[in-house]
C-alpha cells in the first residue's frame, strides 16, 4: 500500500523558538496512528501543519504521493479534515449548524444544504449519541459533550483522512470507547485513515495501529501495541518518568 | 424547530409592522403638511437614516463575526474616524463631493484605519481588548490630525460640526441614490460570504480545514466593513455605537435565526433605531434639532459600558 502520509524534513519556528526539527515519518500500514509525547512538544503543531493551517514550514508533505501544495484547495478540505481539542466561541450556534458546517466543502455556491446532508447528519448524530442534543447551544453543554460535537463534525466532512486533537481528552470511558469503535469501524467501511493526538496510553494501545512518540521536535521511535511494554524504557526517557511508573500505568 | 421558524416569522411580521408605523409619524411630525418640505427635506432625510442604519448595523456585526469580538465596531476600532479625516482632507483639496475620487480616497482611507487596527490586535495576545486599545489610539491620532486642518483651514471648521455628530439634513437626491446603489451591491457580496463568515465566527482553524481561505475573507470583509461605513459617514457623518448595539439586539431577540435572514434583519434594525432616536428627538426637543449622533453615543456608551461589565461578570 503506498504511503498515505509521508514527512521529510520538516523544521519549523514559533518565532525564535524552534519547535520542529527535521522531523520524518511515514504512515502506511496503519489505519489508526497515535502520535504521543510531553506537552509542548509539538503534536498540536503537527498536526496544524499537516492540515494546512498552519503555513510556513519546510518541508516536503505527501498526502496519498501528492505534495499537499500541489492539491488545489478543494481536494484538500474533501481529502483531510481536522478535530480541534476545543473550540471557543462568544456566539451562540446551534449543534445543528455546527455540524452542517462539516458539509460546506461539497456545497456547490449558491447553493443551500441538501436534504442529503441533513440525514447524513441525524445518522451520524444517533451513532455518536448526540441526536439529543442537537438543537442546544454549543456553548452551553458540558465538555464532553462539545468534544463530541467535534468530532462528528469531522465525521460528516466524509474526509479520507482524520486528523484529531486529543479529541477524547474530556470525555468519559463509555464516550472514549464509542469515538473510538465508531472510527475502527470508518476505517474498515469507508477505508480512511485517522491519526490523533493521544495522551492516553492505554487508549492508545487498544485502537492505534502504530504509536509514534515526539520528543525534541522529531519522532524518537514508533511502537506497535504489542511492544508498548518492551518499550517501557524509551517512554520513560520522553515522559521523564521512572520506567516503573510507566509500567504500572500502561497494565 | 418548526415552532421556533413560527416565532421568529412573527417577530419579524411585528417588527415590520412597527417599523412602517414609525415612518409613518417620522415623515409626518410635525404635521405643517407641505408637499415640498415632504419631498426636499423629510423623506431625503428618511432615505439617509435608513442607509446610515443599514450600513453601519451590517458593518459593525459581520466585524463582530469575523474578529470574533462583540465589541468590534466601525466607530470604536477607528474606520469612522478615519473616514471623516478623509472627507475634511477632500474637502480642502477640493475634490467633488460623492464624485468616484472622493469615495475612493474616503474608502482608502478607511480601509487602511481598519487593516491598520486589526493588524496591531493581531501582534498582542489579548486580541479583543487590544483591537478596543488600537481603536482608541487610531481616532486619538485621527482627532489631532483633524484639529489641526479645522485650524489651519475655514472649510474644514465648517464640516468639523456636521461631521461629528452627524446630521441627517439636506442631502440631494443623487447622493442617495448612489449609496443605495453601493450598499446594494455590498450587501450582495455579503450574501454570498454569509456561510464562509459563520463558520469562521466559530473557529477560524475549523474554517480553513472547510476550505475558507481566512486571509482573503478577513480581508474581503474589513473592506466591506471600511466601505459600508464610508457610505454611511459621507452621507450623515459620525454616528457611534451603532454597528455595537443593533447585532447585539438582534441576536438576542433572533437568537435562532440563521445567519442568512439575522443579518437582513440586523440592518432593518439599525434603520429602525436610527428612526425612532430621530423622532423621539423632533417630538421632545421640538423645534430644536439634536445631532443624531447625540442620541446614539448616549445610549450606545451606556450600552458599551453594561457589555463590559456583564462580561467582567461572566469571567470571574
Amino acid at each position: 500500500m503506498n504511503n498515505f502520509i509521508k514527512i521529510k524534513n520538516l523544521f519549523f519556528n514559533y518565532g525564535e523558538k524552534k519547535v520542529l526539527k527535521g522531523l520524518e515519518a511515514e504512515f502506511s500500514n496503519a489505519d489508526i496512528v497515535g502520535i504521543c509525547g510531553a506537552n509542548g512538544c509539538g503534536k498540536t503543531t503537527l498536526l496544524k501543519i499537516i492540515s494546512g493551517i498552519i503555513k510556513g514550514y519546510e518541508g516536503e508533505i505527501e498526502i496519498f504521493d501528492k505534495n499537499i501544495k500541489d492539491y488545489k484547495k478543494k481536494e484538500l478540505v474533501t481529502l483531510l479534515s481536522f478535530v480541534p481539542g476545543e473550540v471557543n466561541t462568544p456566539f451562540e450556534f446551534r449543534v445543528m449548524d455546527i455540524l452542517l458546517m462539516g458539509r460546506l466543502p461539497r456545497l456547490n455556491f449558491l447553493d443551500s444544504y441538501p436534504e442529503t446532508d441533513y440525514n447524513k447528519i441525524f445518522d451520524i448524530a444517533d451513532k455518536i449519541g448526540i441526536r439529543s442534543i442537537l438543537d442546544r447551544n454549543f456553548n452551553n453543554l458540558s465538555n464532553g459533550e462539545r468534544q463530541l460535537v467535534l468530532v462528528a463534525q469531522a465525521l460528516i466532512q466524509g474526509s479520507s483522512v482524520i486528523l484529531m486533537d486529543e479529541p477524547t481528552s474530556h470525555l468519559d470511558i463509555n464516550h472514549k470507547i464509542k469515538i473510538f469503535d465508531i472510527l475502527k469501524n470508518e476505517t474498515f467501511s469507508r477505508k480512511i485513515k485517522v491519526i490523533t493526538v493521544l495522551h492516553d496510553l492505554k487508549l492508545a494501545a487498544d485502537y492505534c495501529d502504530e504509536i509514534y512518540f515526539m520528543n525534541d521536535g522529531k519522532f524518537d521511535f514508533k511502537l506497535k501495541p504489542s511492544e508498548l511494554l518492551s518499550g517501557c524504557d524509551k517512554i520513560s526517557k520522553i515522559y521523564s518518568i521512572s520506567e516503573d511508573k510507566i509500567k504500572r500505568y500502561i497494565l | 424547530m418548526k415552532k421556533n421558524k413560527n416565532l421568529i416569522f412573527y417577530k419579524i411580521f411585528f417588527s415590520a409592522l412597527l417599523f412602517f408605523l414609525f415612518s409613518y409619524f417620522s415623515l409626518t411630525i410635525p404635521s405643517d403638511y407641505d408637499k415640498d418640505i415632504l419631498i426636499n427635506l423629510r423623506i431625503p432625510r428618511f432615505l439617509t437614516l435608513i442607509i446610515t442604519g443599514f450600513s453601519l448595523s451590517t458593518a459593525g456585526m459581520i466585524l463582530q463575526l469575523l474578529t470574533k469580538n462583540p465589541l468590534a465596531d466601525p466607530f470604536i476600532i477607528g474606520t469612522s474616524g478615519s473616514s471623516m479625516l478623509a472627507i475634511i482632507i477632500s474637502n480642502i483639496i477640493g475634490l467633488k463631493f460623492y464624485g468616484f475620487e472622493y469615495f475612493f480616497l474616503i474608502l482608502f482611507f478607511s480601509v487602511s484605519a481598519t487593516l491598520i487596527s486589526y493588524r496591531i490586535s493581531v501582534l498582542s495576545s489579548s486580541q479583543n481588548t487590544s483591537l478596543l486599545l488600537s481603536g482608541i489610539a487610531l481616532n486619538s491620532f485621527v482627532l489631532s490630525i483633524i484639529v489641526l486642518f479645522v485650524i489651519f483651514s475655514r472649510d474644514a471648521t465648517v464640516n468639523f460640526f456636521h461631521l461629528s455628530f452627524g446630521s441627517f439634513g439636506y442631502n440631494e437626491y443623487r447622493i442617495i441614490g448612489y449609496s443605495f446603489f453601493i450598499i446594494s451591491i455590498l450587501f450582495i457580496i455579503i450574501s454570498f460570504l454569509i456561510e464562509h463568515i459563520k463558520i469562521m465566527a466559530f473557529d477560524e482553524e475549523k474554517a480553513e480545514t472547510l476550505g475558507v481561505n481566512t486571509k482573503r475573507l478577513k480581508l474581503v470583509v474589513f473592506i466591506i466593513a471600511a466601505a459600508l461605513t464610508s457610505v454611511s459617514v459621507s452621507v450623515s457623518g459620525i454616528i457611534g455605537f451603532i454597528g455595537l448595539m443593533i447585532p447585539h439586539i438582534t441576536r438576542k431577540l433572533f437568537s435562532n435565526a440563521d445567519l442568512k435572514i439575522l443579518f437582513l434583519i440586523n440592518a432593518v434594525y439599525g434603520a429602525f433605531f436610527l428612526l425612532i432616536s430621530d423622532l423621539a428627538v423632533k417630538s421632545l426637543f421640538y423645534p430644536t434639532e439634536l445631532p443624531p449622533g447625540v442620541i446614539s453615543s448616549i445610549a450606545g456608551s451606556v450600552f458599551f459600558i453594561w457589555l463590559v461589565l456583564k462580561r467582567e461578570k461572566r469571567n470571574e
